[in-house]
């Protein structure tokens, strides 16, 4: 299985400071939980057609609702956990927005959703490795190679070749 | 990459669809034509008497028919020689080589609507779009924009057929397409196509820009082939071999003409495959591919359209 | 000759598979230098060594037919999102259809026939005992989605890949005999996501180059590549699903064993450019032979032996050879006037 070479894998996301998109005829300002001083700087400095929206815990079908009726020209910037960041932006995508219209901030924290590749059921709030999996109870490695469609990492089994061959736990970033 | 296989055909009707248009049906000599997808092209191979022409040209017929293919040419005042040689020299019964299809400007499946700008026989590629839309059954709108006394081939079938989803607009009876108008009105989803000449290009993406639409819902094809220039001499630095590149000949021709393979796919400056090394001598850019840094660099040329900005050129071939 | 389809053997629990010599002289062995390098090496995918060799036809029949098309439904049956498809990616399931039966019934008229009345068509597979007619392009006249239709009717794994924005997307495919990664998971990811894991490759530019040159093939000019690694037991499914089942085998490798239990496993990839859809059918055919038999031809064995020595280190962790890379080197060694 792949090992210590995922790190370094393009795959994972990179995160650059975000910037307003003076282009845009509409904005549209998606927070997770609180809008973060970065997206409250942008909010502030932007003065055409704009809405903020906080979603606490907000379903799928919120989400789906709130993005259809986005115009074609508008951008889209996100605020939250990766996770959270992932799942909007695919709602998006879904819904026809193109790849440079949505930009992404830095997550507010380094918490991973995984995805066991033996199951396929996704875990949240994974903060080192190896982690045990909500569905199947193995212990997976959590590598770096993330999957935007399930906006989670891909996780295997770490000890899968040989029982008592469990390493230490390290934090991921 | 191995030579590109040619397909014999053989042509089985000329129609003159506009002032400044032939359309030409094409037929295999043996067996069938193979499927394409919209807005695939092949290219023509014409054995003039002086040179051989090699032009791109986009096939107008249903994807799903390979019984024939069909494509359209206008008569180029500018040309050097391809468009005239089938305009003049190709009838009934003329036998040419042609590609098989390749594919540059292909539709977005993911597409939630289409939206189609055509300028003159820009036409071409949507008409292999339209069926293939018309059976997804995903909503689209054509922008057609020509001069009748020149083009606008199929204008009537195409209202008929297509309704309130044509939108014609005669430039010669002072109707305009407000492309801002069509490009604010559509909803998240949409991606748009360009096929015409420069200006219409550059207009549709100027307008996209202003208005905040994302580049990458916006695709294009020029049609704009080699268009002719000065002679010049080419030197092959590893073969030690030097050719002369007439005024209306490309340097892609020209090396074919020697029996050089090189390998290509547009014949316009953007597919990238035919790119060559440069050992010395100035080059005036023609195409759209290189970057700007590379085209500065002096290294590399597109020989499909770009030549010698001077009487002489040293190719690393 | 050709090699017939024989009876069914098994790729799991008490692993029957074996090949016969016709079979072992026809394996697409990969190592071409006695050093392994990492490259891209595609080539024309037309014929090569002569009748019946693995590269004759444009797809690959073999003795071991009917036993890995069993191994299909078995993978499938247990895990039915092996096979997936995109609904862009509808006409590209179509043209994968057509390009598999054409071609099928063309190369191997004795088992497969294709007879096609305009969109009327009817598919014979004598093998298998299947016989359909079918409308072409409505998936509702097929007994299943139509990737999954052909699929499980051909060796080899396929992927579609949606071309777009100059980029390849892993749309669509069925992927019942991977070498470990997971279709679920890379679904919709681009070419450089899906190769993330993949070490080496990117820093030295290799991925770019090939991306570049795979988005400009051409309809009716495919290119294959050989892709390699060495799996315990004569396992086909070695996917990450089933890895926490399997990954345990890689420590059951003894000097004593070696020969009978490690395969060479060897992948011929072709890519070949959907016409109606202009999508890329990416299909991944692969061969097991067990170092023992391998060794009966000399040259190979000598090859083998200094392709495995030569091995980056990297590349021994990616491959998941480390637990008995070793064992292997030093078992070829014997074979080896030089070592």
């Amino acid at each position: 299985m792949q090992t210590e070479q995922l790190n370094g894998v393009v795959s994972k996301p990179a995160y650059s400071s975000v910037e307003l998109n003076p282009k845009s005829r509409f904005h549209l300002f998606i927070a997770e939980q609180n809008v973060t001083a970065e997206m409250q700087s942008i909010y502030d400095e932007c003065s055409s057609d704009k809405k903020i929206a906080v979603y606490n815990d907000a379903s799928d079908t919120q989400l789906i609702e709130s993005l259809a009726l986005f115009p074609l020209a508008g951008t889209l910037y996100l605020a939250g956990t990766e996770p959270f960041i992932w799942r909007v932006a695919s709602h998006a995508r879904q819904a026809g927005m193109c790849p440079e219209q949505i930009r992404m901030m830095t997550p507010v924290s380094r918490e991973r959703h995984l995805f066991c590749c033996h199951c396929y059921t996704v875990t949240e709030g994974v903060t080192y490795s190896p982690y045990v999996c909500d569905g199947c109870g193995l212990s997976l490695e959590v590598t770096d190679h993330f999957a935007r469609l399930h906006s989670a990492y891909f996780g295997y089994q770490v000890n899968a070749e040989d029982s008592a061959d469990m390493p230490a736990k390290r934090e991921v970033s | 990459m191995s030579v590109i296989d040619q397909m014999s055909v053989v042509v089985t009707a000329v129609k003159q669809v506009a002032p400044m248009i032939k359309e030409f049906t094409l037929e295999p000599l043996e067996g069938q034509l193979t499927p394409f997808s919209p807005g695939a092209h092949v290219v023509v191979t014409m054995a003039g008497t002086e040179s051989t022409y090699r032009n791109a040209y986009s096939l107008m017929s249903d994807p799903q028919d390979n019984s024939q293919y069909r494509i359209a040419v206008r008569l180029q005042e500018t040309s050097r020689g391809g468009s005239v040689y089938m305009h003049q020299q190709v009838e009934v019964g003329t036998q040419l080589k042609i590609s098989p299809p390749s594919n540059l400007f292909a539709p977005q499946w993911m597409a939630k609507k289409h939206v189609l700008f055509a300028g003159g026989v820009g036409i071409t590629p949507f008409l292999s779009y339209l069926p293939a839309l018309q059976r997804q059954q995903v909503p689209f709108e054509l922008h057609y924009m020509y001069r009748s006394q020149q083009t606008g081939a199929y204008r009537i079938e195409l209202t008929e057929s297509l309704a309130d989803r044509c939108h014609c607009y005669d430039a010669d009876q002072g109707n305009r397409c407000d492309v801002s108008a069509v490009m604010s009105a559509q909803p998240l989803g949409t991606h748009f196509y360009i096929c015409g000449p420069e200006s219409l290009i550059e207009a549709v993406q100027t307008t996209a820009d202003e208005m905040g639409i994302p580049p990458s819902a916006i695709h294009w094809e020029a049609f704009a082939g080699a268009k002719p220039g000065q002679p010049f001499v080419v030197e092959l630095s590893g073969r030690g071999v030097e050719l002369d590149v007439a005024a209306d000949s490309s340097l892609l021709e020209a090396l074919e003409a020697a029996d050089i393979k090189i390998p290509n796919l547009c014949r316009a400056g953007v597919c990238g495959q035919c790119v060559c090394d440069v050992a010395g001598g100035e080059v005036e850019h023609r195409d759209s591919y290189l970057s700007d840094t590379e085209k500065q660099s002096g290294r590399v040329i597109m020989p499909c359209v770009s030549r010698a900005a001077g009487e002489r050129l040293v190719l690393d071939i | 000759m050709r090699v017939a389809p024989k009876e069914i053997q098994s790729f799991r629990d008490d692993f029957t598979y074996s090949n016969s010599t016709k079979a072992i002289e026809r394996f697409p062995f990969p190592f071409v230098d006695d050093e392994y390098r990492y490259s891209v090496n595609m080539e024309p995918h037309l014929p090569k060594g002569g009748e019946g060799s693995a590269y004759d036809k444009f797809l690959d029949i073999d003795e071991h037919y009917l036993s890995e098309m069993a191994e299909r439904e078995l993978v499938l049956k247990e895990m039915p999102h092996r096979c997936l498809a995109m609904e862009h990616m509808d006409l590209a399931c179509w043209d994968m259809v057509e390009r598999l039966m054409v071609s099928l019934s063309e190369d191997y008229p004795d088992y497969f026939s294709l007879t096609r009345e305009g969109d009327l068509w009817r598919w014979e597979n004598k093998l298998l005992n299947i016989n359909d007619q079918f409308t072409f392009g409505d998936s509702s006249s097929l007994p299943l989605p139509p990737l999954d239709y052909i699929g499980r009717q051909v060796q080899g794994d396929f992927a579609l890949l949606d071309q777009r924005d100059g980029d390849l997307f892993l749309d669509a495919g069925m992927v019942t005999c991977p070498a470990d990664w997971s279709l679920a998971f890379d679904a919709g990811m681009s070419f450089r996501e899906w190769h993330g894991p993949v070490p080496m490759a990117h820093s030295e530019g290799i991925f770019d180059r090939a991306l570049k040159y795979l988005i400009a093939i051409p309809v009716g000019k495919p290119v294959r590549r050989l892709n390699w690694t060495l799996t315990v037991n004569a396992r086909m499914d070695t996917s990450p699903e089933k890895y926490h089942e399997w990954g345990h085998e890689r420590t059951s490798v003894t000097p004593d064993n070696v020969g009978e239990k490690v395969y060479l496993r060897v992948e011929v990839q072709v890519l070949d450019r959907m016409p109606r859809s202009n999508a890329m059918m990416f299909s991944i055919r692969t061969y097991l032979l067990s170092l023992e038999d391998l060794v009966t031809n000399k040259t190979w064995a000598v090859r083998m032996h200094r392709a495995l020595k030569t091995l980056p280190e990297p590349l021994i962790n990616y491959k998941g050879l480390t637990r008995f890379h070793g064992t292997v080197v030093d078992y070829l060694s014997q074979f080896d006037p030089v070592s």
